[in-house]
């Protein structure tokens, strides 16, 4: 009998790249992985012409995804201007998702603060997103109340050690990478692989 | 029936109850709006035990095997997916007889139950498009509990004590020398 072939569930996270935010990422790399998922990124893309259409592939490809909206402020940093990038991402998942009917709603809304959504994308309105409050444990917990794996279920304690693990590891990988930038292609990339080892250990069956 | 058969039918019963109220109570979040699916030989679908929380499935459980008739017995339970009564081999679901009480369901979309494999770092590098040598490295450095300096890595075997062992091996040194 020929062997069930494996599924891997990617899932599209959709953040800010933010120096404010590196915790968050690593907290969100660190929650997928517990939960065997793959993380995938628009880091991953070159920057390169057709860039809409590699995203729209990029987020075709997963299962499901993660689209935190605590980003809302203007940036410091002249021109003063907020980052479209998410709710445009955002935009892009829900229609993919509204056009396959076959599909379940598959896209995850997180925010730092309650309510604030409903003025910030007054769209989404019916929807309640995640509340992570800015931190590490609320970013950890939030694919604790989407995800369940039967047998392998993480906690949130077994996550935030594969987080320490990855945040005492990230001055390596950057070294390695060459870079002082959590947000490249290959610091992702390797980050989400050392923390997919790190869960491995970490959640047992 | 004998009667020792049938304090042994009303047992198992219990201990069915037991199973599913336990279960419940630990794995579903009644707030989350998560709900199981019970199915017993006497309880058919469309019974009203569908879509219900632990809570009520507990209460109902407890009616149940409290009343059971005796030529019932509590492993009578159907395969959610496959339609068959026990175990089912096809099924992923934990469906042998030892946890087949229940099915997973996310009909209000709050929890999703994943049913893919667990994701290995070899896995992860695939997909990623990492090589295998890199993946290999990095698995070695999850599981160090030392850290790579720049300067050593290059020499690749190498991996510098952090400075906490470094401290911990002086001061057991010291201990040593003054118990000497």
């Amino acid at each position: 009998m020929a062997k069930p072939k494996k599924r891997r569930d990617e899932v599209f996270l959709n953040i800010p790249y933010e120096s404010k935010f590196e915790k968050l990422f690593v907290a969100y790399i660190a929650g997928l992985s517990a939960f065997g998922l793959v993380p995938r990124a628009t880091l991953e893309i070159p920057d390169s012409s057709r860039r809409l259409e590699k995203i729209l592939g990029l987020a075709r490809k997963c299962r499901y995804s993660i689209h935190d909206l605590s980003r809302v402020q203007l940036d410091p940093r002249k021109p003063r201007v907020p980052r479209f990038n998410m709710p445009f991402e955002l935009g892009l998942c829900v229609a993919y998702a509204s056009q396959n009917k076959a599909q379940k709603p598959n896209w995850f809304v997180f925010e730092a603060e309650a309510n604030r959504i409903d003025k910030s994308l007054s769209d989404l309105k019916g929807t309640d997103p995640r509340i992570h409050g800015g931190t590490v444990r609320g970013a950890l917990s939030g694919p604790c109340n989407i995800f369940r794996r039967p047998g392998r279920q993480p906690s949130v304690p077994q996550m935030m050690q594969i987080y320490r693990s990855l945040r005492r590891k990230q001055p390596t990988i950057l070294k390695e990478a060459g870079t002082k930038d959590l947000f490249t292609k290959r610091v992702f990339v390797d980050i989400c692989v050392a923390a997919s080892a790190e869960a491995d250990r970490a959640v047992a069956d | 029936m004998e009667r020792w058969a049938v304090n042994r039918e009303r047992k198992e019963c219990r201990e069915v109850g037991r199973r599913v109220i336990e279960h419940g109570s630990m794995e579903f979040d009644y707030c989350q709006g998560t709900v199981l699916r019970f199915y017993h030989s006497n309880v058919r679908r469309g019974s009203g035990m569908d879509g219900r929380g632990w809570r009520e499935i507990g209460s109902l459980v407890r009616r149940t095997t409290s009343g059971m008739p005796t030529g019932l017995s509590p492993f009578g339970l159907m395969c959610c997916r496959h339609n068959s009564l026990g175990g089912c081999g096809d099924c992923r679901w934990n469906c042998s007889r030892e946890a087949s009480i229940f099915e997973f369901r996310d009909d209000m979309n709050m929890t999703i139950v994943l049913d893919s494999t667990f994701a290995k770092p070899e896995d992860v590098g695939k997909v990623l498009g990492v090589p295998k040598a890199r993946v290999k490295w990095l698995k070695r450095l999850a599981s160090s509990q030392t850290i790579f300096s720049g300067k050593t890595a290059e020499k690749k075997n190498g991996a510098r004590t952090s400075a906490s062992a470094k401290k911990r091996n002086h001061v057991r040194g010291k201990a040593k020398k003054a118990a000497r």
